[in-house]
């Protein structure tokens, strides 16, 4: 599905320059289940944001679906990553001004899908994910868990391929954390390619592959 | 997509009351402010649009030529309209008319002063009256008819049908009303009451008939034809006084009357703007205001900005192109503009008639012109669009990994330094606008404390009319004998105001040319210095004692100055084309513009010159009672007419109408602008403590004190106004300069007014800011630290 290869990104500071990814080789097939592991600091997050098109690298190759993301636009590359891949955040990230419901429809909105249908993937996303009864609340009305699975439902109402996950259960009780690593081994057999960032090595065994970053460099 | 903005928007507005409320209350003082200032405007710019032909209508001019200096006048001789009529087939029609001024009608027991205009018929064919229905719809061409204006009517004969009714003209013609015309506009610049055919002025005072050309008393209006070439219409006009009056001196010329309200002062004979001045200054203000309201709102969105971050974040991160965040944030401030539009309009009509009284003026909302309502969405559309404009592309710009990341604060930080531009540019107008208001006041004052020269207490005057200019003696006698005044003169002006001028004036020692000089005049007889209180610093009043003061002269010592007479008294000098001799020399008093160094006058006996009469009430009664007497005595020597007056010190403190106007309208938006300066201060302020409300937490931990925080938090808008104030006093201590060389007599800006504005500014920075800074500074640290 997708292949990086020899993927560095450093920042300057000072005089020094500061690798946060060293020559990094990944590639994922459709269908994986992949943990990325790593103490603070070793990259984790910045690798996951570079697979996710939302940050940039200095140096290597990206292919993403056989497109060469390195080469896009950056309009290209908005609209790849806004079909294909979708995003659950640690601190949830919902908008506090809208609803639930209209928290889970906005993505829908950017995509220019026709109201009626934007009525039937949300009542159908709130029904999978059992909140129809909590639609009206605004986020601040819920507890972290249920958060969390709006992120959740926000990020595959527009049926991406890839989902991307910085630390989905690190807000969460553990028990609320099970409940969404459930969720995630049940969507990875129904087919989604999943690629979570945790610190956790219990959540890592949801996982089908883990990768441990280092440094900024995979270390296997 | 819309209605998800508008939610976010609505919900946005409600979440932040106070910085919503902030922020649209400054917007919608900015916009009551600027929509007022564009009514004055419009009111302006349409002034005498009610003529239907206005764009073919002329006014005759004459330039008065003097040492190859012009001086432009709206006056004519009397025969200019004939001559037009017909001598230039460009000219359609041609009216004369004389006036308008105070004439005494009466309607049975009903007596009133109107102001009458003396026209001919062609008038009302150049000029649009709107006659009611039954009126024979045009200015009469006989001796006997008159037309009214609607209230006039109302005024006159209440309900009853006015028309066909016979008014007596100054207690002595009969003329019948033919005629009742829908009052003026407030802004049309012929205002009168009541329009009397030339035949009656003829009828009246025959010499009109046959007057010579020199007398230039009367306005001549012309109607160009369709297509007319006006560049030789104004050629040929040019030479009428030279092929009549063979007079190489003075040249005629054609002015636009659409030009005459806005466009009504000369400089050598060329038009020099005049009103429109005024108006552009409004025009300026207007936009200034309501650029000070956009930079509130946008500093305000933007402070917010912190908050407002994350959700940029989300929404790019779940696919949100820039160009959708753009629109949603110029959105939300159109529609908070939107919002301030409708507590504008509200506040508009709650404050006009306050406006309005302080500018003196009529003004109304046209709710019925759609242009208005146009002008209006444009304004909100900008206002929005422009305010909006820095949160929206600044807000968008962010990357959603920083964000969302918590980088949060830099961008806060990044937004500061345009910010702390857009602080300083508001206070710098504030403070332009403050230090102009205290310059005009400070202008007023001194010349309001200038010594007169005269003593205006007690002072009436009035107009002689009927018996007055044969009986004046008797009447002063007899009022006198009442105890009701102490003096009273007559002359052919108020003391206000100089009888004109004259040149042709000349004296012992005179330098040729000096002849040619323009002189103020004031034609009097007995008593005048002792009514008015002048004081004489050499020789004497006039006097009966001396049959020779007929041939007399008094100087003030301005002209004695200028005559360079070291021994004034007895000196013969040639005023009004006799020699005449000096008896006394009065201390410079005001007259005509306050505002101007006193002038040279010449203070010459002449009986027949009468035009007013003064007199001083006793002052050791009160002025009620001699009123009283005055008018029982007024009624026995004058039947017939009515006792009207005026206070001499009112009409001086007219005067100043001009500058007190500007003064208040200064100080009513200074006092505006500061207050949406400080909302947005006051905003900015709450942002910052917020924003430091860690470190606050942190300082008071390690046991700084209060005073120490507020200094911190106080100190860097401290420096906005500084540099607001070192910009804003060096632009407007120039402009201000420059008013201020308009007046002869004037003060200069002071250090001390300088010192003031600086402290002023100050203390309303300090005062808004403390307020944050203190509240800051007083919450337990704890509480800010565990929040964290």
């Amino acid at each position: 599905m997708l292949e990086l290869k020899g993927i560095f990104k450093w920042v300057n500071t000072g005089g020094n320059r500061v690798f946060l990814l060293k020559d990094v080789d990944l590639s994922v097939k459709e269908g994986e289940f992949i943990s990325i592991m790593g103490p603070s600091g070793s990259g984790k997050s910045t690798l996951l944001n570079v697979i996710g098109m939302l940050d940039d690298f200095n140096e290597g190759e990206y292919t993403f679906l056989h497109e060469p993301v390195h080469t896009l636009k950056e309009k290209h590359r908005s609209a790849l990553y806004k079909q294909y891949i979708g995003f659950v955040f640690q601190a949830y990230h919902l908008i506090d001004e809208l609803t639930v419901y209209e928290n889970i429809e906005t993505p829908l909105l950017y995509q220019d899908i026709k109201s009626s249908e934007r009525k039937a993937l949300v009542a159908d996303m709130l029904d999978r994910f059992n909140i129809v009864g909590k639609k009206d609340l605004f986020p601040t009305q819920l507890s972290g868990g249920q958060q969390q699975l709006v992120g959740i439902a926000r990020a595959l109402i527009a049926k991406p391929r890839l989902l991307l996950a910085d630390e989905p259960t690190g807000n969460l009780n553990s028990k609320q954390g099970e409940e969404i690593m459930e969720l995630f081994s049940q969507l990875n057999k129904e087919g989604m390619t999943i690629i979570q960032v945790t610190h956790s090595e219990k959540n890592a065994s949801y996982g089908t592959r883990t990768i441990h970053l280092l440094d900024g460099r995979i270390d296997n | 997509m819309i209605r998800n903005y508008f939610k976010t928007a609505w919900r946005n507005i409600r979440s932040n009351r106070l910085y919503s409320l902030l922020n649209i209350a400054g917007l919608a003082v900015a916009m009551t402010a600027c929509f007022m200032l564009l009514l004055y405007v419009h009111f302006e710019m349409s002034y005498d649009h009610q003529n239907e032909k206005l764009d073919r209508i002329y006014q005759v001019y004459t330039n008065f030529g003097n040492n190859n200096e012009w001086t432009a006048s709206s006056t004519t001789p009397v025969q200019v309209a004939d001559v037009l009529k017909k001598d230039f087939p460009a000219v359609e029609k041609a009216a004369v008319t004389n006036g308008p001024g105070k004439v005494l009608f009466s309607a049975g027991e009903e007596q009133a002063r109107l102001e009458t205009l003396f026209a001919s018929a062609s008038l009302a064919e150049i000029f649009t009256f709107r006659f009611l229905p039954g009126s024979t719809p045009h200015i009469p061409a006989d001796a006997s008819s008159v037309v009214i204006s609607r209230s006039t009517a109302k005024r006159l004969f209440g309900k009853k049908d006015a028309i066909g009714q016979t008014l007596r003209y100054d207690n002595k013609r009969l003329l019948k009303i033919t005629g009742i015309f829908e009052d003026l506009p407030v802004n049309s610049s012929l205002q009168f009451d009541a329009v009397v055919p030339w035949e009656v002025l003829v009828a009246e005072e025959p010499s009109t008939a046959e007057q010579g050309w020199y007398n230039y008393g009367y306005s001549t209006y012309l109607l160009a034809r369709e297509n007319a070439d006006i560049a030789s219409l104004d050629k040929g006009v040019g030479n009428i006084l030279l092929q009549y009056d063979n007079n190489k001196n003075n040249k005629l010329f054609i002015y636009p009357f659409a030009k005459v309200h806005l466009y009504d002062e000369f400089k050598n004979g060329l038009p020099d703007g005049g009103r429109i001045r005024l108006v552009r200054l409004m025009l300026i203000m207007a936009a200034g205001i309501l650029l000070i309201g956009c930079i509130n709102f946008m500093n305000m969105s933007t402070a917010r900005s912190v908050k407002r971050a994350r959700e940029v974040g989300v929404r790019k991160a779940i696919g949100a192109p820039r160009k959708s965040l753009i629109m949603q944030f110029l959105g939300e401030s159109v529609l908070m503009a939107t919002t301030a539009f409708a507590l504008a309009l509200a506040m508009t009509g709650v404050l006009l008639p306050v406006f309005n009284r302080l500018l003196q003026l009529q003004l109304t909302i046209p709710y019925e012109n759609p242009l208005v309502w146009l002008t209006a969405a444009g304004v909100v559309v900008l206002t929005g669009g422009i305010a909006g404009s820095y949160p929206a592309f600044f807000l968008s710009s962010f990357q959603p990994v920083k964000v969302l990341k918590g980088s949060i604060t830099g961008a806060g930080k990044a937004s500061v330094k345009p910010r702390q531009a857009l602080v300083v540019v508001q206070f710098t107008f504030s403070i332009c606008l403050i230090l102009s208001s205290i310059i005009i006041y400070r202008q007023v004052q001194y010349v309001k404390d200038r010594p007169l020269g005269y003593q205006n207490e007690g002072l009436i005057e009035f107009l002689p009319e009927g018996n007055l200019y044969k009986n004046f003696e008797a009447f002063r006698r007899e009022a006198i004998q009442a105890n009701a005044i102490v003096d009273g003169t007559v002359s052919g002006s108020g003391i206000n105001e100089s009888f004109g001028s004259t040149w042709g004036v000349t004296w012992p020692g005179q330098v040729a040319g000096e002849e040619k000089l323009i002189i103020s005049q004031m034609a009097t007889s007995y008593h005048f210095v002792s009514t008015m209180g002048l004081s004489l610093a050499q020789g004497r009043d006039f006097s009966e004692a001396h049959p020779s003061d007929s041939l007399a002269v008094i100087l003030n010592q301005a002209a004695v100055k200028m005559m360079r007479l070291e021994h004034p008294l007895g000196q013969t000098i040639r005023w009004q084309g006799e020699n005449r001799h000096v008896v006394g020399v009065v201390n410079d008093f005001s007259f005509n513009n306050p505002f101007d160094l006193s002038k040279p006058m010449v203070i010459g006996f002449k009986k027949d010159w009468i035009g007013n009469i003064t007199l001083k009430l006793n002052p050791g009664r009160p002025a009620s009672e001699s009123l009283a007497k005055l008018d029982r005595i007024f009624e026995k020597i004058n039947p017939g007419y009515p006792f009207e007056y005026h206070f001499t010190d009112e009409i001086y403190a007219r005067k100043f109408h001009a500058e007190q106007m500007l003064g208040n309208l200064a100080l009513a938006f200074t006092l505006l602008s500061v207050l949406i300066s400080c909302l947005g201060l006051f905003g900015l302020a709450a942002f910052s403590a917020e924003q430091r409300q860690k470190e606050i937490g942190i300082r008071k931990v390690l046991g700084a004190r209060v005073g120490s925080i507020w200094l911190s938090l106080s100190r860097e808008f401290i420096a906005l106004v500084v540099i607001a104030f070192v910009i804003g006093a060096t632009a407007s201590s120039y402009i201000m300069q420059q008013w201020l060389l308009k007046y002869e007599y004037h003060t200069g800006v002071s250090p001390l007014v300088i010192m003031t504005t600086f402290a002023l500014a100050l203390v309303i920075c300090l005062l808004t800011v403390s307020f944050q800074a203190i509240k800051a500074a007083l919450t337990n640290p704890v509480k800010s630290l565990r929040t964290e």
